[in-house]
């Protein structure tokens, strides 16, 4: 009970919140359902966070409760539209990055989508996201050496795939 | 361990510390794990680097925020449980009334709907009478009620009023009974049926059977539209003698005006719950559709009702019985005429035999009472034979 109150106390104002974790619960969600339903599982999230702000007890960090409401958001639309998870564009374009990357956007767009589900989940938090393994292993419900090892076994994949000939050439 | 399990988890800073150094100085000591270190931090690289990108959509929601601003609850321990109780309260404070409505709503219309039966025919008078009438308009405490609830409009009941049906036919149920006599039963009847669907009716029943003299007795259902009932009736006196007939009629006019003018009333009241259910909050939604629902059920039991009735003031019933002329005398049957007279006789000692047997019975039966007499005066008549 103390600690929820001192969690109550110095939890940021809900406007402050939207603006730290919009972008990234929008993106989060446009790698999993879609940029046209991104929009629709950002504001969701964010009227499910306005409506269950006063229930959050700090037992987990905002931005994996955030997180992990828009995860199930996003359930529930893939449900909703009786279609696969984690569809939508898994490398998003970004004006201010330009194209002269190490590695070519669409061989690691082929990387990923070979990558299982539970190894591209991991990726797609971690790097894109910014998650920590901890963060990670709550909002999956799955330890952190679970999560150590996912995203080892991702990168592995990754680089099997990227560095073979036909990429290479 | 296997050391390069731990690459990645030590590129990303996730290990603790004794293990750190343990993957630093391997990497150290042998450059193929530099190599695959530089190649994890190249991958990862490429992927942030499109870890960006255009996002839409959160000045609405934060727009959102500004216009709903949210209050912490006074009561943190028990809300559930108070939002729970409140809730049930709630439920039963909208959906009672409700229900409570809508089981009177029946007869309220009904009454509603008589109650202005008698300022509807004197509207047809006064248009008959070539004065333009005045609708009436509605007073009653069901129809304030319904006004406060905004499902009769100001000025709609006038206009409920003027679209209520003006009487001019009136609906009547005719029903008759006609027996005949014919010489040809069989003739009679397809003369009969002939005649009803000459003019525009049909049978709805035809039966025929003969019995045991020899006779034939036929029984028919007819429906003709009610304007060709006087002359359907008239006609089918000419197909035999009438031995019996009988006629009524049952004037279902109010009923059936009562009926449209609920009818009207009940769609009125739909259109203005469904134009109601448009502008409703999520919250009321689903109490107008409940209305809905059964201001739908009301009006479809008043329309079949209704066309019931106007079905049997339509089509008028006949039930005509035909039965066939008796001949009398012994050249009926002359074939065989040495056998009725036999049949005769026999039925003839029969009955004596009956006659007979009948009286012996009951001589038998009041002996107590005859008996003790007829001993007296038979003992009275030798008495003075005896003194003699």
């Amino acid at each position: 009970m103390f600690s929820t109150r001192i969690a109550i106390a110095t939890r940021p104002p809900l406007e402050a919140l939207v603006r730290d974790h919009y972008d990234s619960v929008w993106r989060f969600a446009a790698r999993r359902v879609g940029v046209d339903l991104a929009s629709d599982v950002a504001q969701e999230t964010f009227l499910t966070v306005q409506t269950q702000w006063s229930r959050f007890g700090g037992r987990s960090a905002v931005r994996t409760w955030v997180f992990g409401i828009a995860l199930n958001h996003c359930r529930e639309i893939g449900r909703r539209n009786s279609r696969e998870l984690l569809e939508g564009p898994m490398l998003l374009e970004d004006a201010e990055t330009p194209s002269a990357d190490l590695v070519g956007k669409l061989e690691l767009e082929q990387a990923l989508a070979k990558l299982s589900t539970e190894h591209r989940e991991v990726v797609i938090l971690h790097e894109l996201e910014g998650l920590t393994y901890e963060e990670i292993g709550t909002l999956l419900s799955v330890p952190s050496g679970t999560v150590k090892s996912r995203l080892h076994h991702a990168f592995v994949a990754l680089r099997k795939t990227l560095t073979s000939p036909e990429n290479i050439q | 361990m296997n050391i390069h399990e731990d690459l990645k988890a030590y590129l990303d800073g996730e290990l603790d510390p004794r293990r750190a150094a343990e993957v630093r100085a391997a990497i150290e000591a042998d450059p193929e794990l530099q190599a695959e270190i530089d190649m994890l931090k190249k991958i990862g690289s490429s992927l942030s680097a499109h870890s960006g990108g255009p996002v839409t959509g959160k000045e609405a929601v934060l727009a959102g925020l500004k216009q709903k601003p949210t209050r912490r609850p006074r009561w943190t321990l028990p809300s559930y449980q108070l939002a729970a109780v409140a809730g049930c309260v709630l439920v039963v404070a909208t959906i009672f009334p409700v229900f409570t409505q809508a089981k009177q709503a029946s007869p309220r219309t009904a009454a509603l709907a008589v109650k202005h039966l008698a300022e509807i025919e004197n509207k047809a008078v006064e248009k008959d009478a070539g004065r333009e009438a005045e609708a009436p308009a509605y007073s009653s405490a069901e129809l304030k009620s319904d006004r406060a609830q905004g499902l009769i409009g100001k000025g709609e009941e006038r206009t409920q009023a003027a679209d209520m049906p003006v009487i001019v036919d009136r609906d009547i149920i005719r029903n008759s009974t006609m027996t005949l006599e014919s010489e040809s039963v069989t003739k009679c009847l397809d003369q009969a049926s002939a005649l009803v669907t000459s003019l525009g009716g049909y049978m709805e029943s035809k039966n025929f059977s003969r019995t045991e003299d020899g006779g034939g007795t036929a029984t028919a259902v007819a429906k003709v539209p009610t304007d060709q009932y006087s002359t359907a009736f008239a006609k089918l006196h000419d197909l035999g003698k009438v031995l019996s007939e009988s006629e009524s009629s049952d004037d279902v006019t109010k009923k059936t005006t009562a009926l449209r003018a609920q009818s009207a009333y009940l769609n009125k009241k739909l259109a203005n719950l469904q134009r109601q259910y448009r502008n409703a909050s999520r919250r009321e939604r689903a109490d107008i559709l409940w209305r809905i629902e059964e201001v739908k059920d009301e009006l479809g039991g008043t329309k079949t009702n209704l066309k019931n009735l106007t079905n049997a003031a339509a089509m008028s019933t006949i039930v005509l019985t035909i039965e066939e002329v008796k001949k009398v005398g012994l050249h009926e049957g002359s074939d065989n005429w040495s056998g009725n007279v036999v049949n005769s006789a026999m039925n003839n000692f029969k009955i004596a035999a009956q006659l007979l047997g009948a009286v012996c019975i009951n001589v038998l039966a009041f002996a107590p009472f005859w008996l003790p007499v007829a001993l007296f005066i038979w003992w009275r008549g030798r008495r003075p034979s005896a003194s003699a």
